[in-house]
């Protein structure tokens, strides 16, 4: 947990210290909407192998057939326009190795972001993409000798065909839904990761999306997959300019934790207010496995994320903690799932949310468990903040037990900022303002204080820019 | 308006709803209402003209001197008649949501046997008023009806109750019951549902509570074999009040799916909620409950609890327990629970000599007795020994 | 489990077609795989529709709804979101008629 020192005097907004964008200067831009042929000049232009091109145009035709959803903020989700989209934009001709090779304004975004910095101080590796694609990519030497895999989606299909071929799409399907489908037909980028047996990859991975372009689409592919008894950390980062038309964000992400493995997949988006984010996340934790998502949302007009653990081996568990702040016009429908469908699992789900300024924030869970589910135990604990009359909060939560000697526990509260505290922190001297933030970091402290301080200081950050203008 | 006139009425009103039902699609399956919950079950495509209500009424004789001060205990058609101005403003379509509309219109065209009680301001009725439903098995659809009012500042107790005798026979029923409660009313409302194991049984409840008026609702739900309910207590007053408990025991394949809603739309509202629900063989239970609290609703309290207690390996339970709070001032918490009985107290009292079965009788019993004691005095024994004599024949 | 019954002409199911049968009181979906039979419950045990709307492949069904897959054979699910087997019965031919225990 970072000290409330570090966020003091920062007083940037999100348009200066993200909002910036630079000149259109792209390598390839696919024309306007989405159709067969788009599909086809993705596939073609990344020269992938037929069986790609099958199932894109296999998920192509499921998006065309899969209506929008129906629950969760229908009148925002219509409101997309397939058409009014650009799905694939290149940046450069091909991914550098040294950040002295990616064209000068895209890297000047990137050191803008903090990105290259952050890679020398605490990173094993890092993939940055911009757009459609990854522009910089870089592992440890020492990961690569043991054999760490770690690449951009497109070249992790160019070198490593059939491991890809034998996992992609196999934890979420193209015909899961009609975003998964859409991603299937046209991702690019993302990030493919192989851990090979024992394998313990000390220190985090990073992917950084930059979407740049208006009424662009980001559709980034990730398949993390950490073999028996490896370890791993990945690391994602998100944001986008500040432009005055929508942009689409629509990943996948797959991760297969094998027997014994552990995965922890930490996710702190900072969309533009004008990012519609709809992601697919789930993860499949085989015997004694452990997955964890960390999972922190600011930003975006609509976020519908709810990162999904399927416990299919017997010891397996889980942790989710879920992030969300709404500001104004947003709606963060995040949340969590749990599935179990093996003896002696268990899970845990932690969400904490802010509203504010009108936002909403919605709680959207699952915990299943299937008949052979036995000796079975979770909890989940949601708690809401809500800082002004105008806001929303929504707690969705669902439990199906079908399982055996199966013990869930559930709770979740709505309040309001706590005037005691408020009183108490202003009468040590602190400004209203301050003394909101400050209860709204200790408020979010269990998300912050399993980031790396890095990030927990720029998350702090983060908040700090949103509280801004909360009082007075 | 005379008796006579007021009958046209009532006969438009069924031919509107009659014509409604026609009209009305089943509800889509992919509703959340409907989706773990065949709509088929009850047989409403077998509806093919107004049918006979196979429901009858049994009104207890009011005691002397409450007819006196003004208390109205009678068949809802006869008060339609009696009493339009009181009655005519409750009785209509549109009362449930668009997920029932169906079930309310099939309701409205058919019910023969709706009871009307009318507390008048001021007035306090010591006595539980019983209102005892009794389903025909014979005929294939009940349509039950209850309008309970009370003026400002009154007071009742009412039993709902729902039975029939057992019969080789299926037979459905589709209830409606509303209650009104004026400004500062007190109404503690029991709704016991006691049928034959084959029977298919839907209620629903809308409560209106004006300002300071208080609401304790005690669903009891042992009987039939696919059980529906929809209990929406709208707190529409300034300090309104509501306590809602409930108590489902499912066995064989008995399926429970009540929900309920606690509406909060004005100003320091207060709801409470206990739902316990315990399940042996292969029964299975949804519970959903929503608490809403309107931008209006300042300063108000919702507390929502389900415990659900798995009795046997193949019992079932869903729970779905649903937030929407609209504004900052407000205290909100909901909470849930899912699980076996507890190795450790039944190896504890097994050490104590009690048998496995009387030791899950006695923890059943325990689990039960937060919403028991919660009941009057007047009805705690009743139901007491009811639940007791319900373990005894269910788990022995 | 219940005597077999007859549900359908071989002939009338090419291979690699399904066809929705009734049997002891459930829905079945019948399979043609490589001129053999082989029946599994119509229930994805993901979500309780229907699996028999879905293709068949070899002796993999796939549900239309969220891309789940079944082994027809076994019944063991081969892909998420399905990790649940779905219930098989016994298939015997007989001349041109199909019987299960259903």
């Amino acid at each position: 947990m970072a000290n409330i020192s570090d966020i003091h005097g920062i007083k940037e907004d999100y348009g200066t210290k993200y909002g910036f964008h630079d000149e259109e200067n792209y390598v390839y831009k696919s024309r306007k909407g989405l159709d067969r042929d788009v599909v086809i000049e993705i596939s073609k232009r990344k020269q992938e192998p037929q069986w790609m091109l099958d199932f894109r145009l296999k998920a192509y035709d499921i998006f065309l057939s899969k209506p929008r959803p129906t629950w969760g903020n229908c009148d925002l989700v219509n409101a997309i326009d397939f058409d009014d989209i650009y799905y694939y934009l290149k940046p450069s001709k091909e991914t550098a190795d040294k950040w002295d090779q990616v064209p000068p304004d895209i890297k000047n975004t990137f050191t803008k972001l903090g990105i290259p910095q952050a890679e020398q101080k605490f990173l094993a590796g890092v993939t940055a993409q911009y757009d459609s694609e990854a522009v910089y990519h870089q592992i440890n030497a020492e990961l690569q000798k043991q054999g760490v895999i770690f690449l951009d989606m497109d070249a992790g299909l160019r070198e490593y065909p059939d491991l890809v071929r034998e996992y992609f799409g196999t934890v979420i399907p193209a015909a899961d839904n009609k975003f998964a489908a859409l991603n299937s037909a046209v991702w690019s980028g993302g990030s493919f990761v192989y851990v090979p047996k024992g394998a313990k990859v000390a220190m985090p991975l990073q992917a950084y999306f930059r979407i740049n372009a208006q009424k662009a689409g980001q559709f980034e592919r990730t398949l993390i997959i950490a073999d028996e008894g490896s370890s791993v950390h990945y690391i994602e980062g998100c944001t986008a300019p500040t432009w005055s038309e929508d942009a689409l964000h629509s990943a996948v992400v797959e991760l297969i934790a094998k027997p014994s493995a552990h995965i922890r997949y930490t996710t702190i988006q900072n969309w533009a207010n004008n990012v519609y984010n709809l992601v697919t996340k789930r993860a499949v934790a085989h015997e004694n496995a452990f997955v964890e998502w960390v999972d922190g949302n600011l930003g975006s007009k609509l976020t519908m994320k709810f990162p999904c653990v399927y416990l299919v081996g017997r010891g397996a568990r889980a942790e989710i903690l879920s992030c969300a702040f709404a500001g104004k016009g947003q709606h963060q429908d995040t949340g969590a799932k749990l599935v179990f469908a093996a003896p002696d699992t268990s899970g845990t789900i932690t969400s904490k949310s802010i509203s504010k300024d009108g936002g909403r924030a919605s709680y959207r869970g699952l915990v299943k468990a299937y008949p052979q589910a036995t000796d079975v135990k979770v909890n989940v604990r949601c708690d809401a903040l809500l800082l002004d009359p105008i806001s929303r909060s929504d707690t969705y939560p669902t439990m199906e037990i079908d399982g055996r000697r199966v013990n869930v526990g559930h709770e979740a509260s709505v309040s309001k900022i706590g005037e005691e505290q408020l009183f108490y922190l202003q009468s040590r001297g602190l400004s209203e303002a301050e003394a909101t933030t400050m209860v709204v970091n200790g408020f979010f402290e269990a998300f912050t204080k399993e980031l790396p301080l890095e990030y927990a200081v720029e998350l702090n950050r983060l908040i700090q820019l949103e509280m801004e203008g909360a009082v007075g | 308006m005379s008796v006579a006139a007021s009958a046209p009425v009532l006969e438009r009103l069924r031919r509107e709803a009659w014509e409604a039902f026609r009209r009305a699609s089943d509800p889509l399956k992919t509703a959340e209402t409907w989706r773990r919950m065949d709509f088929g079950s009850w047989n409403l495509g077998a509806l093919q003209a107004p049918a006979s209500d196979g429901c009858q009424a049994r009104l207890p004789a009011l005691e002397a001197g409450l007819a006196a001060k003004g208390v109205i205990l009678c068949a809802l058609e006869e008060a339609m008649a009696s009493h339009p101005s009181l009655v005519a403003p409750h009785l209509r379509r549109g009362v449930a949501g668009p997920d029932f509309a169906k079930l309310e219109a099939a309701n409205l065209a058919g019910f023969s046997a709706g009871v009307f009680l009318y507390v008048p301001p001021g007035v306090a009725v010591d006595k539980p008023i019983e209102l005892a439903f009794h389903h025909d098995p014979g005929i294939p659809f009940a349509f039950p009806r209850a309008l309970v009012i009370l003026g400002e500042g009154s007071q009742a107790t009412v039993v709902e109750g729902h039975e029939a005798r057992q019969s080789a026979e299926t037979a459905a029923s589709v209830a409606f019951s509303q209650a009104v409660l004026g400004k500062g009313a007190r109404l503690d409302y029991f709704y016991n549902q006691a049928l034959p194991k084959n029977a298919v049984h839907f209620w629903h409840q809308n409560a209106e509570l004006e300002a300071g008026a208080l609401l304790r609702h005690y669903s009891i739900l042992l009987g039939s074999h696919l059980h529906k309910s929809q209990l929406d207590v709208a707190l529409s007053g300034a300090g309104a009040r509501s306590e809602l408990f409930g108590l489902v025991y499912g066995r064989d394949q008995q399926f429970f799916d009540p929900h309920t809603t606690q509406w909060h739309r004005a100003p320091r509202t207060e709801s409470d909620l206990l739902f316990k629900v315990a399940l042996q063989d292969r029964a299975r239970s949804i519970y959903t409950g929503l608490i809403r609290v309107e931008k209006q609703a300042l300063e108000s309290d919702a507390f929502q609890q389900n415990d659900n207690l798995l009795l046997s390996d193949s019992a079932r339970a869903d729970t779905t327990p649903v937030l929407e709070i609209l504004t900052d001032q407000v205290r909100c918490k909901h909470g849930a629970t899912m699980g076996p009985v507890s190795p450790d107290e039944l190896y504890y009292l097994g050490s104590r000599g009690l048998a496995p079965q009387e030791a899950t009788k006695m923890l059943v019993a325990g689990f039960f007795d937060r919403v028991l004691r919660h009941l009057p005095a007047s009805h705690q024994e009743r139901f007491s020994s009811e639940i007791e004599a319900e373990l005894s024949r269910r788990l022995l | 489990m219940s005597p077999a019954v007859a549900v359908g002409k071989a002939s009338e199911i090419a291979v690699g077609q399904m066809r929705i049968v009734h049997a002891g009181g459930r829905r079945v979906a019948l399979c043609n795989v490589e001129g053999k039979f082989y029946a599994i419950e119509d229930i994805c045990t993901h979500d309780d529709g229907p699996l028999g709307e879905g293709t068949l492949r070899g002796a993999v069904v796939e549900c239309p709804r969220h891309g789940g897959q079944f082994d027809v054979k076994t019944g063991a699910a081969v892909r998420m979101p399905a990790v649940v087997p779905v219930r098989t019965f016994p298939v015997r031919v007989e001349g041109d008629e199909i019987f299960i225990e259903a």
